[in-house]
């Protein structure tokens, strides 16, 4: 521009100069007085018409240039701000972040998405690349720098790199960046401009499917994944195995894929269980059913293996996905055990049985000798020493029979857990077991008191609390101090859910630390008495457990026994 | 006093023992023993015996055991419910056995002419608990 007002006004000057010359060297000539002023005038105005005509042409000249270039440029702007334009729309859909790095000058700056997706104010921003490797998890920032500066020193053609970046929250996004570098004419990169992608929701998305991956890959249960067209086979064809099945089963992936499940079941068509699953599949409803299934290399081995239908968002079925395990030691362990149960259950019948036999050959002599001895009470033996004998042999009968029956109770009561139970009046079933033991009673003479304010009653067997009455009884008088008159004391309290029975006595006692887990055994004695069997309160705990009711014992040495007896209510 | 009581077991002393219980306590003029089912069926069935039976006005008594050979007790029990219950209405049977298997007690009550299950030995206790039980 400035060249061209040079041009202009040099050449002006120059044809000025020359028109001046030559208007003075013509009217040197021609010049007389009175009309050189004419002259002039004439001149003059020639030389203002003509440099006016020129300045003209050359502002004209010079006017259309510049609306020509203002119009171009006008066009270039529209055209910019067009692109701008385009460009923001394309770095918003594609949530790209753009950034513009001049190498050479080391500066650095981003377009919105540093503030929409990465939530920084704009006075945060530094248009620095410090600024950018800073806010790159350390973990991910040396491999990208080497990756990067690879790049920059162009061994390498394209830049791609996934790492974190630090949003202003303090949160790290995974972001996809992509770079391309502007080289100048020796060939030094001069800037570089990358478009970085908020892939965070990808990243996540493929973190779950990798860990439900692994949920398939690593389980002990076959999966099997088949897709759902029932056109050319009854079950549908396999798509996927998971390791699990290739170890189940011997097939190898590429031996299973593409062809039915059916060849991987074992079970036959007209199998009423198959029937069953063919109808489920049909239904597209999900089953479950065990199988005897066969190996690649043909060894039985027993399944269950369940199938449930798979739907896409449009709600199409489009898959199955079958779960088997193989449950074969289970089988076998579920047979033994059966088998166990019933080698048990006939085991413990034929004890029974036996029990009962035993019981019943040895009852029917004892009852014989029983007979026989009654009936000696109304003969007059006039022997002393016959008599003794007789005697003798009478008490060894009776203990016989005593030991007898007891164990006879034992066996009815471990064969019949449920037994008629009523509500007892304590005070009655106590004077009708006074009763059985009447002598014994009265040679000891026990102070026995009841404490029932309440006159509850307990609901139980009556011929079993009779029965643990006469144990308890029976034991306290036996094991009388001889140091004090004999006590008894019966206590009966009420409670929401059972009648609490506490027996006490002042007797001898027990070591119930020393005997704690014999005390309520079978054939346990804790006492040198000729008359112990070791059986009652064998007898008594298994009466009580019988009808859902619990007994404990608190005893002192020389002081006294107290038994803590729990009936349950009637429901 | 009963006119008649058979006393049906295998075991001799047994026998001998109702046998001297009942005719202590005079409870019966005539005892009659048998050592197992069949031997009582056949004694049942003899006309002189069913005519001697309609013709008293006495039930007849049956003390029977159960655990016998060549015939037991229920077996007894079954023939005497199928051939002789009608002949021998009044009569009345006691099992008298040393059997504690609950299972034999609930199985007697399926016999209507069984009126109770007592344990052995008999005893003239006894006795008088089976008077009471057979009037009613």
């Amino acid at each position: 521009m400035k060249n061209k007002a040079n041009k202009i006004t040099y050449i002006f000057i120059l044809v000025a100069t020359v028109f001046a010359i030559a208007s003075i060297l013509l009217f040197e000539k021609k010049s007389n007085s009175h009309n050189i002023l004419t002259l002039h005038i004439i001149k003059d105005f020639i030389f203002i018409v003509f440099t006016g005509l020129i300045l003209r042409y050359f502002i004209t000249k010079n006017n259309k240039g510049n609306s020509s270039r203002i119009e171009k440029q006008n066009i270039d702007n529209a055209e910019i701000h067009e692109a701008k334009e385009r460009y923001d729309i394309v770095a918003k859909a594609t949530s790209d972040t753009v950034w513009d790095w001049k190498i050479v000058d080391n500066e650095f700056s981003w377009n919105k998405g540093i503030q929409n997706v990465y939530g920084y104010d704009k006075d945060d921003i530094e248009n620095t690349s410090k600024w950018w490797f800073d806010r790159i998890h350390p973990e991910d920032s040396i491999r990208m720098s080497v990756k990067l500066y690879s790049f920059l020193e162009q061994k390498t053609q394209k830049w791609q790199d996934e790492y974190r970046f630090k949003c202003k929250d303090g949160s790290y996004k995974y972001v996809l960046d992509r770079g391309f570098l502007v080289i100048d004419e020796n060939g030094t990169p001069t800037r570089m401009i990358g478009a970085m992608q908020d892939i965070t929701k990808k990243k996540e998305e493929e973190e779950r499917l990798k860990l439900l991956e692994t949920v398939i890959t690593n389980t002990k249960d076959a999966v099997v994944i088949t897709d759902s067209d029932i056109s050319e086979f009854e079950i549908p064809k396999i798509v996927f195995t998971n390791q699990a099945f290739t170890r189940m089963s011997g097939f190898e992936y590429d031996d299973v894929v593409g062809k039915s499940l059916k060849s991987f079941i074992g079970v036959e068509s007209n199998d009423t269980e198959f029937q069953k699953f063919t109808a489920s599949i049909k239904a597209k409803q999900e089953c479950e059913i065990e199988t005897i299934s066969h190996k690649k290399n043909n060894d039985e081995y027993w399944v269950r293996f369940s199938m449930v239908p798979v739907f896409n968002s449009e709600n199409e079925h489009t898959h199955w996905i079958s779960i088997q395990r193989d449950v074969t030691e289970q089988k076998k362990q579920e047979k033994e055990k059966e088998q166990l149960i019933n080698e048990l259950t006939q085991n413990n019948k034929d004890l029974r049985q036996f029990s009962y036999i035993t019981s019943h050959n040895l009852r029917a002599p004892l009852s014989n000798l029983m007979g026989l001895l009654s009936l000696t009470e109304d003969i007059e033996i006039p022997n002393e020493e016959l008599k003794l004998i007789i005697d003798g042999f009478s008490k060894s009968t009776y203990l016989l029979n005593e030991t007898i029956s007891d164990l006879g109770r034992v066996v009815i009561i471990r064969d019949n857990p449920s037994i008629e139970k009523q509500h007892i009046l304590i005070e009655e079933s106590f004077k009708n077991v006074i009763e059985q033991i009447n002598i014994l009673v009265e040679n000891n003479n026990p102070k026995i008191t009841i404490k029932n304010d309440q006159n509850l009653s307990i609901y139980s067997n009556k011929a079993y609390f009779e029965s643990i009455l006469l144990n308890l009884l029976t034991n306290s008088i036996k094991y009388k101090s001889t140091e004090r008159e004999p006590a008894i004391t019966i206590s009966v309290f009420n409670h929401p859910n059972f009648t609490e029975l506490v027996f006490e006595d002042n007797g001898i006692g027990i070591d119930v630390e020393k005997y704690k887990e014999k005390l309520f055994g079978l054939y346990q004695r804790f006492h040198n008495y000729p008359d112990s069997k070791g059986l009652g309160l064998y007898l008594v705990k298994s009466q009580i457990e019988s009808m859902g009711g619990e007994i404990k014992i608190e005893s002192e040495v020389n002081k006294g026994t107290k038994f803590i007896i729990n009936f349950k209510k009637e429901n | 006093m009963l006119q008649k009581v058979i006393c049906v077991d295998d075991d001799p002393i047994a026998l001998l023992l109702s046998k001297l219980v009942i005719s202590k306590a005079s409870f019966a003029s005539q005892i009659v023993t048998c050592v197992n089912g069949e031997e009582a069926i056949k004694y049942l069935e003899k006309p002189e015996t069913i005519e001697e039976n309609s013709n008293s006005e006495q039930p007849l008594l049956i003390l029977l055991d159960l655990n016998m050979p060549v015939m037991d007790g229920w077996e007894f029990l079954e023939q005497f419910s199928n051939k002789l219950q009608e002949v021998y209405a009044k009569t009345k049977i006691i099992l008298l056995s040393s059997s504690i298997d609950p299972n034999d007690i609930q199985k007697s009550k399926n016999f209507s002419m069984v009126v109770d299950f007592l344990p052995k030995p008999l005893t003239k206790e006894m006795l008088a608990l089976i008077s009471e039980k057979i009037k009613t």
